[in-house]
């Protein structure tokens, strides 16, 4: 048998080769001092590399850690368990209207196939709450919510995962965004006009990139994609959504509104 | 969980700001270095362990008091840190950092040759342990990272990281290659590989 290869020993190190190469290595190594010298400096190496050698962090870490997460943590307790609470706590009429929006804005948009950027939508304030939306379950609300943002979140993946030498590959996420703006602008408005800033925050970042991405030219260069890509992550926006659609998750699975706010 | 971790927690399930905060010091620093050795930059790690702090700030009620509290923050930060390392893929795919011949630390080993004891004695094994990994890509650190000092098998490697089992493979060989030859010779003194 030829000599053990580095990744095979670092297979078999890990325990991660299969029961018929395990075999094979070990029968080799019994054999074979070279090997068995190979896999002993490999282990050396690996055993080097613990734990300890973790980045330290900076001075007074943990107080700006606090601060930073102070706001968010005593906001939520002052607005009654989150943003989560304004779509069907706060009230029925409220998230009854934003849900046949949402709902209106998802059938005129997006599954119309309308392509582009349409006409602004009123914001909710100009619809009369508790109309149609009463009737509306909340649970509706929140899958349409919930659906958005993964679709937008799908939109923004592919992009930061598409071929930077290949613009003009993006055409279908092109479309997917100008679909998704016009459902993204009433939540954002909706969640503005009921004061959660938070959510209105993130809402907004996204409609921005949504917009970037609907407005970019299948003729755009590779730099301009680039210089895309670094917007959108600078502004972390991804990571943002991930926070507001595990609100929306959890409040999905939970049958019973949110706890009561804390005091 | 220690007494004083399981007080806080309660504390802070009642709404304890305060008790909340004290959890939030005596725990940051730690998970900066999990989130730190996954990213493998201080402001990403920032931002994962402040997502870290508000899932589990969401998720407190949840928690099993039985349970160690450190062992579930940890948890909850390695997933934060997944999902950053996710959305911010196709950026490290594309950029892969200079040879280890070369640059500071090539230049360090060359120069000086210390020996393992040396290295040893003044902790520098550690300082060359982050050097080379700061020098890996970020897929290679997230894929070595969670098979090496996670303990998280490759297929389970690759569903973290939405990669294909060879991907994977590839990204912990490279990765391995990488540190071999960062700190062979600091650990032995000898050439490298099997031939």
């Amino acid at each position: 048998m030829p000599h053990l290869t580095e990744d095979q020993l670092v297979l078999h190190h890990y325990g991660e080769d299969t029961d018929e190469e395990q075999r094979e290595a070990v029968a080799h190594l019994a054999q074979c001092a070279e090997c068995r010298e190979g896999l002993d400096r490999l282990r050396h190496v690996l055993g080097m590399v613990t734990a300890d050698s973790d980045p330290q962090a900076p001075d007074g870490f943990e107080r700006v850690m606090w601060a930073r997460l102070q706001p968010h943590i005593e906001g939520s307790r002052s607005r009654e368990g989150g943003w989560a609470s304004w779509l069907g706590l706060r009230g029925p009429a409220l998230a009854g209207g934003l849900a046949a929006l949402v709902i209106a804005a998802f059938v005129a948009g997006r599954w119309s196939g309308a392509p582009g950027v349409g006409p602004l939508p009123e914001p909710v304030a100009t619809v009369p709450a508790g109309t149609a939306g009463d009737a509306r379950p909340e649970g509706v609300l929140l899958v349409a919510m919930g659906e958005h943002l993964d679709r937008s979140q799908m939109v923004i993946v592919e992009l930061l995962n598409a071929d930077d030498t290949d613009p003009a590959s993006l055409s279908a996420e092109r479309e997917r965004a100008a679909d998704l703006v016009a459902a993204n602008r009433l939540i954002r408005q909706s969640a503005e006009q009921a004061g959660e800033a938070a959510l209105a925050d993130v809402l907004d970042d996204l409609e921005r990139v949504l917009i970037e991405i609907a407005n970019g030219s299948g003729d755009a260069s590779s730099e301009e994609l680039q210089l895309l890509k670094a917007r959108i992550e600078q502004r972390g926006i991804l990571f943002r959504m991930r926070v507001v659609g595990a609100e929306v998750r959890e409040r999905e699975r939970a049958p019973r509104p949110l706890r009561a706010p804390e005091s | 969980m220690n007494d004083s971790d399981r007080t806080a927690v309660s504390r802070a399930r009642d709404g304890d700001g305060e008790a909340f905060r004290w959890l939030v010091e005596r725990h940051s620093r730690y998970l900066f270095g999990v989130a730190a050795r996954l990213t493998g930059s201080a402001a990403d790690a920032e931002d994962v362990v402040q997502e870290a702090w508000l899932r589990a700030h969401r998720q407190l009620a949840r928690f099993e008091e039985r349970a160690d509290l450190r062992t579930w923050l940890h948890r909850i930060t390695v997933n934060c840190a997944i999902d950053f390392i996710r959305a911010r893929r196709h950026r490290e795919d594309a950029h892969d950092p200079a040879d280890l011949e070369q640059g500071a630390l090539g230049e360090i080993g060359a120069n000086t040759q210390p020996t393992p004891e040396r290295l040893a004695e003044g902790g520098q094994i550690q300082v060359r342990v982050g050097e080379a990994m700061a020098r890996l890509t970020g897929l290679e650190r997230a894929a070595f990272t969670l098979r090496h000092l996670e303990g998280r098998s490759i297929e389970e490697v690759g569903a973290a990281l939405g990669l294909k089992a060879s991907a994977t493979k590839h990204s912990i060989f490279r990765a391995v290659r990488k540190m071999r030859a960062a700190l062979e010779p600091f650990a032995t003194g000898k050439g490298a590989g099997c031939s």
